[in-house]
């Protein structure tokens, strides 16, 4: 058995019934179960009361995430949102900009300026 | 294989930073010691990437993800090494040894107090992730660093924004693997399980000396009871059940 669950989707989850064969193991067999245990998942989780009742996305602070995307200055590339650098050139992208209209300092990812509401590239 | 990669990479310079040596490996490729123009150490973490792709290798998430962090528990982002097929993220360098070889390569044994303060530091660090919305999905020995005392946690690779696939909770079940990972380095097997040609093997819960709160602090985390709602009771009842008042 290895050292977690996994669905059949190929999501992990410690279910937690080892013992010291498991948790004083080193050497090979130690690493490849870490190997293992490192795998990608969709990160759902199982355990043996299946009780996901904590599936509620993010209860706290919500990211201000998302997909949008801006371009590099340097190189022109594609750089999402909320990057520090470009991912193709490394080129470092600013903290925030200044609207076009009126100059007031809005961050990166603004769509309008908080002030004159000019609409932002990007 | 370590020493042909070390001996491959080591001296050769990318964008500023001259490689110094291998540090680790991973699915993701390979991790190396680097050095800034300046004499400043970084870690640059280089990705697999196969010949003729076009594409940027899969880790946007940790980019954008260690862009908006910014804690001393938690590597910087520092920018990106793109040129002569190497491509890799420079991250900031942080001391320390990882949990995985102060149990395994120095025999490290953790005291009941320091099983408590170490666990505490890590409980806050995840507490800061999921209070940026941050799920990491591989806290493990090998990627929590010590040094002082202070606690850091780093490798990034497979943490996501958290969202109805990716669960807070997924990070509880790892906390509680690593927390046994320390409560065993100072476990002796009795003599009697010692000698027997078949040792038994037991779980932990019957294998361990805790306290009836601590044993269910454990299963909660490991998903063997209903599990925790968010990072904030878990830390209560961390502080409930481990603190050193109660050794």
């Amino acid at each position: 058995m290895g050292s977690n669950s996994r669905s059949s989707s190929g999501n992990h989850y410690k279910r937690g019934t080892h013992g010291s064969g498991h948790y004083q193991k080193k050497g090979f067999l130690g690493n490849l179960l870490n190997i293992m245990d490192s795998r990608s998942g969709a990160g759902g989780n199982y355990n043996n009361y299946g009780n996901n009742h904590n599936q509620s996305a993010p209860m706290q602070n919500q990211p201000i995430e998302n997909r949008n995307s801006i371009n590099c200055g340097k190189c022109n590339s594609s750089i999402p949102a909320g990057s520090k650098f470009c991912l193709q050139c490394g080129e470092k992208v600013a903290d925030a900009l200044f609207c076009t209209d009126c100059g007031e300092k809005v961050p990166f990812d603004a769509k309008f300026c908080f002030k004159c509401g000019t609409k932002l590239n990007g | 294989m370590r020493f042909y990669r070390t001996l491959k990479y080591a001296g050769k310079k990318f964008s500023q930073y001259t490689i110094d040596r291998l540090l680790g490996e991973g699915r993701y490729g390979l991790c190396f010691l680097a050095r800034s123009e300046s004499g400043n150490k970084v870690v640059i973490k280089k990705y697999k990437t196969s010949l003729g792709q076009k594409e940027l290798p899969n880790c946007i998430d940790e980019a954008v993800i260690l862009s908006k962090l910014k804690d001393k528990r938690i590597p910087a982002f520092l920018g990106v090494v793109n040129e002569k097929r190497f491509y890799g993220f420079v991250l900031e360098y942080k001391n320390g040894c990882t949990v995985k070889e102060l149990l395994f390569k120095h025999n490290y044994k953790f005291t009941r107090r320091e099983v408590f303060h170490t666990g505490l530091q890590l409980i806050n660090i995840i507490q800061y992730l999921h209070e940026n919305g941050v799920v990491h999905r591989d806290i493990r020995i090998p990627n929590v660093l010590m040094y002082q005392g202070k606690v850091c946690l780093i490798d990034f690779g497979l943490a996501r924004w958290a969202d109805k696939t990716y669960r807070y909770d997924l990070d509880f079940s790892y906390l509680g693997d690593f927390l046994l990972y320390l409560i065993y380095s100072s476990y002796e097997k009795k003599e009697k399980n010692k000698q027997l040609p078949w040792p038994k093997k037991l779980p932990w819960y019957e294998e361990l000396s805790l306290t009836s709160e601590q044993q269910l602090f454990l299963r909660k985390l490991l998903g063997l009871e209903f599990v925790y709602e968010n990072i904030n009771d878990i830390k209560t009842d961390f502080i409930r059940a481990f603190s050193i008042s109660r050794y």
